[in-house]
């Protein structure tokens, strides 16, 4: 398609460091409460279930990418139901998509608000978010990619002092009991948030990009292991920290997290470099959430170019972003999409590969 | 057209980096450093800040003030919340009120009695601008009393006192520094009562308070004072017998259960809770001396964390503990010749058999009240798998007849500058 043509080959680094990212906005939000709150002390376990879980989802992508050349599943799925199918889901994975980066950027815009920028009206921040977002996101995933990794080294390096440094301030027996309620109760609260991967399905829509099948299989494994170790990390140090009872009412966990660091006459006060961290990954990663929910509408369309579409969805994500009325609204409705979200996401390849394996012969096959 | 819609674009941008609106000019700014928070009268409570005055503490700008009382001002407003405080604060104050490097929360005695601390402390982790890191501290009577007679003994600058004083409650163990993080997640533990550090005035020091000024005492005012004081300071909750330096004395704790502050403990108390709840950093300890007669003294610091067992024998837990300190000789004021092998090992199992009596005193204390301040339950919770099986534990119940065995170990590892004390060989005083 001719939106593939226009642009570039991305590389391996730059997009498992974009990819990771998409993932990684919600563990700024308020996921490692929700996580806390569904598993207690055992939360930390949740993402490496969910990540288990996840992995045969991936493979499904990745066997149908290798299958047809790493066409997008959008055009698969053309090839497999006919256009309108194609339409169809290209408009369902549009507005999905659209919703999601809506809501992320009204949490965004509530977590600075509650943080940084007390006085400042909400629309003045998602507004000019959004500005930003689509200037990312208007040339493309080879630019986003390339920012993502130009940000990428000292965002990690900070994160991870940082969560180093809070870490050392907690407390072991915080984490006990160790298996929070129960062996099933988590291994079925893992499964409930498979959702926290679910940004993964940007690869089956930027499969094309890639110049070979072994580089984006290890694009996908990377940044799922990644992400779900980070995942695992911040929930670990959370609960070192914050009893479990209390771990689950923390306002915005990993900001929180950042604002105990004080080792008295040395080292305090260290959250404005949490926030840098925060914000580069987060206005990436709805820089992202643009750009894929213009490139399904393209797919989906079989238009010829991605760009017409940025604005007008872009606007789209503003207007559900101020669809919730408090910010409670939006983070509890946030977490309810992030459940039902992978019905869809993981729904649409796992159903695309069984269509594959178990119907579709190539044309020579079936001669 | 291109050229047009890129000039829109950016004069669409300027109005995004005019700047935001909630920015705060330092002109504009008044930072509370301290504050305090007692009952009032009707239901009020009575909000008392502290507002710097950045300029009086600035040499370079003609600032050449002393004290602490030059450098900021106390305000006090009665209100129904400390938000309203804030705000009614607002009324009077020509600059807005910035909590962001508020160092200090004291409680009053009474709020603590009557249940009414945790109500506040919800103010503190809701606002923004109140850091988790601030120290909380429980008066004994009203903070504002505390507020209005504190003088630093040397700083002028409330940041470097409040860090000095905490410094202190950490070298020394008379106290525990406490965070309104430190002491919201002991409230939200299971079976554990939270603590908080106590300071309260002296009244001898306070009788020497003139005009804003300590003035000491005379000797013979100072002599007579001393009559009928018997326990060594520290050891119950009356305060030293001392004139001059600042008339507010941070020394032992303040325990807390079911919201209510029920039990106040010494600073010798305190060391012991230290020592058992694991926030024992090092401490001089006096020790009468084997002989019966003077004293000696080390500098103990943590060798080893402690070593906590519990079994149980059908309801009853039997709970050994083993304790680990090492440290320096300080002073031996017998002038025996006991730094030689024997000599130590008697100084250290007097030491020890001192200290294990002084923490059994205090968890009979804590037994008697059916209080675990201490947090033995995190032994119980290490060994646990579900969260539902701490959720029914009666920790507190089990631990009033719980066996409680200690052991201590002490090790003195250097004599100091000296090794046998100086004698004087025709001397036989003493």
């Amino acid at each position: 398609m001719k939106q593939f043509k226009q642009e570039g080959y991305v590389g391996g680094i730059e997009s498992f460091v974009l990819v990771s990212m998409y993932i990684l906005v919600k563990l700024f939000f308020h996921i490692p409460r929700e996580l806390s709150a569904e598993a207690g002390t055992a939360s930390w376990m949740v993402p490496i279930i969910a990540c288990i879980t996840v992995i045969p989802i991936f493979l499904c992508i990745e066997r149908v990418a290798n299958r047809f050349s790493r066409a997008s599943l959008l055009s698969i799925s053309g090839l497999f139901w006919g256009r309108y199918v194609q339409w169809f889901l290209g408009l369902l994975l549009t507005l999905l998509l659209i919703v999601h980066s809506g809501y992320q950027m009204r949490i965004f815009a509530e977590f600075i608000i509650m943080t940084l920028l007390p006085s400042t009206s909400i629309a003045t921040i998602i507004i000019s978010s959004t500005v930003l977002c689509i200037f990312l996101a208007y040339n493309g995933l080879e630019n986003l990619s390339r920012t993502a990794w130009l940000l990428f080294p000292l965002a990690i390096f900070v994160f991870l002092v940082s969560i180093f440094l809070i870490g050392f301030q907690g407390h072991l027996y915080y984490l006990s009991p160790w298996l929070g309620y129960g062996e099933l109760a988590t291994i079925e609260t893992g499964i409930r948030f498979m959702g926290l991967y679910k940004e993964m399905m940007l690869l089956m829509l930027i499969a094309p990009l890639f110049r070979k099948q072994k580089v984006f299989r290890r694009v996908g494994f990377g940044s799922l292991l990644f992400s779900a170790s980070l995942f695992t990390i911040v929930q670990i140090v959370l609960h070192l920290n914050f009893p479990f009872p209390g771990a689950k009412e923390v306002g915005f966990p990993l900001y929180q997290l950042a604002r105990l660091i004080n080792l008295q006459f040395i080292l305090q006060r260290l959250e404005p470099f949490m926030v840098f961290a925060w914000s580069t990954v987060s206005t990436v990663g709805i820089a992202v959430g643009f750009y894929a929910s213009a490139l399904a509408a393209t797919q989906g369309s079989r238009a010829p170019d991605y760009r017409p579409f940025l604005v007008p969805l872009a606007l789209l994500a503003v207007m559900v972003a101020f669809i919730p009325e408090s910010s409670i609204e939006a983070v509890n409705t946030y977490t309810t999409l992030m459940m039902l979200f992978p019905i869809v996401f993981y729904g649409l390849p796992v159903i695309t590969w069984m269509w594959m394996t178990f119907f579709y012969r190539e044309p020579e096959e079936t001669k | 057209m291109r050229f047009f819609s890129w000039l829109l674009l950016c004069l669409f941008l300027i109005s995004c980096v005019a700047g935001c609106s909630s920015g705060r000019e330092l002109e504009r700014t008044a930072f509370v450093l301290t504050m305090g928070i007692d009952k009032g009268e009707n239901g009020f409570l009575n909000v008392i800040f502290r507002v710097a005055i950045p300029r009086s503490m600035d040499i370079r700008a003609g600032g050449e003030t002393t004290t602490l009382q030059e450098t900021t001002k106390p305000v006090t407003i009665t209100a129904r919340s400390i938000s309203e405080a804030i705000s009614l604060a607002s009324t009077n104050i020509e600059r807005k009120l910035d909590f962001r490097h508020l160092r200090i929360v004291l409680m009053g005695e009474e709020l603590a009695r009557e249940g009414l601390v945790y109500h506040q402390i919800d103010a503190l982790e809701r606002n923004p601008e109140f850091r988790r890191t601030t120290y909380v501290l429980l008066t004994e009577g009203p903070a504002r009393e505390i507020f209005l007679s504190t003088r630093p003994v040397l700083e002028r600058s409330v940041s470097r006192y409040v860090d000095g004083i905490m410094s202190n409650m950490r070298e020394q163990g008379y106290s525990r520094a406490i965070t309104i993080h430190d002491f919201v997640s002991e409230m939200e533990t299971y079976h554990v009562d939270p603590v908080l550090p106590m300071l309260k005035n002296n009244p001898m020091v306070l009788t020497e308070k003139k005009d804003s000024k300590i003035v000491p005492m005379p000797e013979s005012e100072y002599v007579q004072r001393q009559k009928g004081k018997t326990e060594p300071g520290g050891k119950t909750t009356e305060s030293l017998i001392r004139s001059g330096g600042n008339p507010t004395e941070f020394i032992g704790i303040g325990i807390f259960h079911q919201g209510k502050l029920i039990e106040k403990w010494s600073g010798w108390d305190a060391k012991a809770y230290n020592l058992l709840r694991d926030t024992y950093d090092r401490a001089i300890w006096t020790f009468t001396d084997p002989s019966g007669k003077f004293t000696y003294a080390i500098e103990l610091n943590k060798s080893r964390e402690p070593k906590v067992n519990i079994d149980w024998d059908n309801e009853t837990p039997h709970i050994s503990i083993t304790l680990s300190l090492e440290g320096d000789l300080r002073s031996l004021q017998s002038l025996q010749p006991y730094v030689n092998p024997d000599g130590m090992a008697t100084l250290e199992n007097n030491a020890a058999s001192s200290i294990e009596e002084l923490i059994r005193q205090v968890i009979v204390k804590a037994q008697e009240k059916k209080i675990d301040p201490f947090f033995l339950s995190r032994y119980v919770r290490m060994r646990m798998a579900y969260i539902q099986d701490l959720q029914v534990l009666k920790w507190r119940e089990d631990f009033s007849r719980a066996q409680v065995d200690v052991h201590v170990n002490v090790k003195i590892r250097r004599p100091g500058l000296r090794i046998q004390p100086a004698e004087e060989y025709e001397y036989t005083g003493g």
